[in-house]
């Protein structure tokens, strides 16, 4: 080791720089990706240079420009009904952006409830929300959204439903750890020492101290739900067909994948990009607010 | 005197972080005798726990490397052997004893299994063999009813005797150097003592050489020959234990036996070291112990001081001594 | 052990009654299941006639008690599409299904421990940033997209594979390919990270200072610590088996569950969802008892304290 391995340590060092540009990388492209699919869909209108659901029979299966036979003035290129993919892409990001939030709005906030609620009081209430956690998170969610598909007809309501009906469970398993860890923390003495109620507590002391992880679990869970509800629009279970969605985009082109791949192609890469970034950005955060959380 | 087993010459042990290099090791030499026991003492994060892991060459990888010196055990320079020869020193010639009990044995397998593994590794025996070396090892280590706790597993078993198997395992293959890293540290005042005692029974029975690393000054007194006190990553003085209680010659020496309660002095103040110990990455120029020293003159603040051997396998590295 | 078996069994048990109580309520709110059997000849008479046929005259809690009985005799209703049995329409597709899914549990269960191990104990490496790329592109990628794509570049363009159905071994490349895509990360992930966790403990430093080989280190000491917190997890890969089947079932046209739920949702075929819904949840709930079994197996203090 001595004669043979002494190194100087500048093979380290470069490593190390190179870690650290690379992490600023995964923060400022995906931010800017997440602000491009934000911007898409509140302002599609004024972007798409057509609309999403205008069909040209005479204008059908034009492929991307920079394929032989293309034209700028259908960048990505048209699908089946001579609909311009470009703008259906565009205005597919609304369905993907207003699903998810809602979804995430409701899930973290059950989620959270449930998961202080079976941390801090735990007993019998807890192992019981627990055991249900466990088989919420086991379920498979599409089925759960076939099913209310089929009982209560496709609808944006219902993909909402059938993503949050389990989607809270995830949330209620991290919360409940950290409300447990957060019951034995001095603070928390002090307040029952002072005679705070349980509910002040949980809302007060608790709820304060897990704000960094819901981030954390939130921006993560972003991709999953777009994939969920790009996974439904493909099924036929999701928002109903005039509404452009990514996933309902990829299914009308399967059949054609040999003659005109880019009617799938290039909202399935909206997707993947987006969920990369969603990823991405959920890791970055994860290591800012809360290194500990390197399991999720 | 008995044969040196030991000997650390001019170790240099680096961290590469994201701070920059560690020296966490900065020129360390000692040596220990068969059947002696040496003291590392100092502060929390001065290198004798590197020091330790140095010699067994276990080192947190990529980050951990040793740069320079020699460590000759038995004659044999263990920075020149092969990765495959160090592992087979590992455990036979070599062992160490970790910190903690609760966290160094493995919760999924039982103790006759963690240290039978280390016999049939070492030692070409048969099963039956095997077993009687691993219920002599529980043996020299006092765990009581040896055949059965074989069976159990480490969450079945209190700290002490979880350290008392750890002791086993290490003495297992009769190595001629152990380290023991803080072995007392976790446990509770009480069993400290029985396990301080019944290590050096340990050693009068095999001739063990101990290096013994601790940051308590008191454990030095009972435990050891000789003692090394360590500083932000050099020994700065090296001497017999009764000498360095009776006439510690280093400032830093000095202070910290001060700092350890006495209850037969009559002056019953408790001293403290003022300031905290340096940033290893930016080490001063000078002494390290220079912005601390209440003694330090200019010439601390320039130049470090070298190694002065004072006689009666006395050495210290100060201005003032030299 | 025993004791601990038992108690699970039971919650397992009660967790089966609450869900057919929940598909039995969303199968009353599915509306009248008479309606869509009608055709334009069709009679009151044979309204009432059909809904005494079902027991859709009867109380609420009654129908509740006579779709348990059915369910014990493994009677799930019938195809309101097909006129057939829903148990045998199941049992038809279940069989494939399992293929499917079995393989691509197999396939990316041992690369998941064979990287994750890897990638853990080769930190920063070209291996260890290769597995972290791939698993970023499995959790990110919608899996029918990649299906497509698969279809094109090895069935279309390379002609090397079959695009869809069932047949031969080739049959299986594309779909538990894909599938495997899915799972993989996820346990890869959990696999590495754990990994990372044990490797930092202070029993495998002792392990090191035994002397014992890293292959043994990390095989024996390191692997079995490893897999406990992975194990917890089961559960999720189960569900992420269940949903990449119905998605991947569809694209390729294997005749398997998936698919059949999908053409049931197409023709809003009720009693079929209900049935799949069923199996499944049922299977949730087993592989959560065998996990909890596996897992105090594997960990000896669970083991010994439910005794």
């Amino acid at each position: 080791m001595s004669a043979v391995n002494v190194m100087s340590g500048k093979g380290i060092e470069g490593s190390l720089r190179r870690a650290k540009i690379f992490q600023q990388l995964t923060l400022y492209i995906p931010a800017a990706v997440l602000a491009l699919l934000v911007l898409a869909a509140i302002f599609a209108p004024f972007l798409a240079p057509y609309s999403p659901t205008k069909t040209a029979l005479g204008q059908r299966l034009i492929p991307p420009f920079f394929i032989e036979g293309g034209s700028t003035a259908h960048l990505l290129g048209t699908d089946t009904l001579g609909r311009d993919i470009l703008s259906r892409v565009i205005f597919g990001a609304r369905v993907s952006l207003s699903v998810s939030l809602l979804v995430i709005l409701i899930t973290s906030t059950i989620g959270t409830v449930l998961g202080i609620i079976a941390g801090y009081l735990g007993g019998r209430t807890g192992t019981v929300l627990m055991r249900v956690t466990d088989v919420s998170l086991a379920f498979p969610a599409i089925l759960i959204a076939i099913l209310l598909a089929v009982v209560l007809g496709p609808s944006f309501k219902t993909v909402v439903l059938a993503i949050s009906i389990l989607g809270w469970a995830p949330y209620a398993r991290l919360i409940r750890g950290e409300a447990l860890r957060l019951r034995e923390a001095d603070f928390v003495a002090q307040a029952r020492i002072i005679g705070s109620s349980p509910l002040r507590i949980m809302v007060r002391h608790i709820f304060p101290n897990i704000i960094n992880p819901l981030i954390v679990i939130a921006t993560l869970s972003v991709g999953l739900v777009i994939l969920t509800e790009a996974a439904l629009s493909y099924l036929g279970a999701g928002i109903p067909p005039t509404t452009p969605s990514w996933g309902a985009m990829v299914y009308d082109g399967r059949s054609l994948i040999d003659t005109a791949w880019w009617i799938s192609l290039f909202p399935g890469m909206a997707i993947g990009l987006v969920v990369l970034s969603g990823n991405f950005l959920g890791d970055w955060l994860r290591d800012k607010l809360d290194p500990r959380l390197r399991q999720l | 005197m008995s044969k040196i087993i030991l000997q650390v010459e001019g170790l240099h042990t680096v961290f590469f972080t994201r701070q920059g290099v560690v020296k966490a090791v900065d020129g360390v030499s000692f040596y220990v005798r068969e059947g002696e026991t040496f003291g590392i003492v100092g502060e929390s994060g001065c290198g004798k726990t590197v020091t330790g892991l140095s010699i067994l060459r276990l080192l947190p990888e990529p980050a951990g490397r040793i740069v320079g010196g020699k460590i000759i055990l038995d004659g044999k320079n263990l920075l020149e052997l092969s990765k495959k020869e160090m592992r087979e020193y590992r455990g036979s010639m070599i062992s160490m004893i970790l910190q903690d009990p609760m966290t160094s044995l493995n919760p999924v397998y039982t103790i006759g299994d963690q240290i039978a593994e280390s016999v049939r590794l070492h030692q070409n025996l048969k099963d039956d063999a095997v077993e009687k070396e691993v219920i002599s090892a529980l043996r020299l280590l006092k765990i009581p009813a040896p055949e059965m706790r074989l069976h159990d597993y480490p969450f079945q078993m209190s700290g002490g005797m979880r350290q008392r198997v750890v002791g086993a395992i290490a003495m297992s293959c009769h190595p001629r150097l152990l380290i023991a890293d803080e072995p007392t540290t976790a446990l509770d005042a009480t069993i400290q003592a029985q396990y301080i005692a019944l290590f050096k029974d340990v050693q009068r029975q095999t001739n063990v050489a101990i290096v013994f690393i601790t940051h308590d000054f008191g454990v030095v007194a009972q435990m050891c020959h000789r003692v090394g006190v360590m500083y932000a990553g050099k020994i700065v003085e090296t001497a017999t234990t009764r000498e360095l209680f009776k006439a510690p010659r280093h400032p830093y020496t000095s202070a910290l036996i001060n700092s350890v309660p006495r209850l037969d002095r009559k002056d019953n103040r408790l001293y403290s070291i003022e300031g905290q110990p340096p940033s290893m990455t930016d080490l001063p120029r000078g002494c390290r112990f220079f912005p601390r020293c209440s003694v330090a003159r200019d010439v601390c603040r320039e130049q470090e001081p070298g190694e002065v051997d004072i006689g009666g396998e006395h050495s210290v590295s100060c201005w003032r001594v030299s | 052990m025993g004791r601990f078996i038992v108690i699970r069994l039971l919650q397992t048990v009660v967790a089966l009654i609450g869900i057919s109580l929940l598909i039995f309520v969303l199968a009353r709110l599915s509306g009248d299941p008479t309606m869509l059997m009608r055709t334009p000849t069709t009679t009151e008479a044979e309204i009432v006639n059909i809904k005494q046929q079902l027991g859709l005259d009867k109380s609420q809690p009654e129908q509740y008690v006579i779709f348990v009985k059915n369910l014990f005799r493994g009677d799930l209703g019938e195809s309101i599409i097909k006129r057939r049995p829903v148990t045998d329409m199941i049992g038809e597709a279940l069989p494939n299904s399992l293929r499917l899914g079995i393989t691509s549990f197999a396939v990316s269960m041992l690369l998941a421990l064979l990287l994750g191990v890897l990638a853990a104990t080769r930190r920063d490496t070209f291996l260890d940033n290769g597995v972290k790329f791939l698993a970023v592109l499995g959790q990110a990628l919608p899996g029918f997209w990649v299906a497509i794509l698969a279809i094109f570049v090895f069935s279309v363009y390379w002609h090397l594979l079959p695009t869809s159905g069932t047949g031969g071994p080739a049959h299986y490349v594309l779909p538990v390919g894909t599938l495997s895509f899915f799972l993989l990360p996820g346990m890869m992930r959990l696999v590495r990270s754990s990994m990372l966790d044990v490797l930092d403990s202070e029993y495998i430093k002792l392990a090191r200072i035994k002397g014992l080989p890293e292959r043994v280190v990390i095989w024996k000491h390191a692997l079995r610590n490893a897999l406990i917190a992975p194990l917890t997890t089961a559960g999720i890969i189960f569900a992420n088996i269940i949903t990449g089947a119905v998605i991947l079932e569809n694209v390729f046209n294997w005749p398997g569950v998936g698919r059949l739920s999908w053409e049931a949702l197409v023709a809003r075929d009720f009693p079929v969802v209900q049935g799949v819904t069923l199996l499944v949840a049922v299977l949730v709930l087993l592989v959560n008892l065998l996990v909890d079994i596996l897992y105090a197996y594997i960990d000896p203090q669970i083991r010994y304290q439910q005794t």
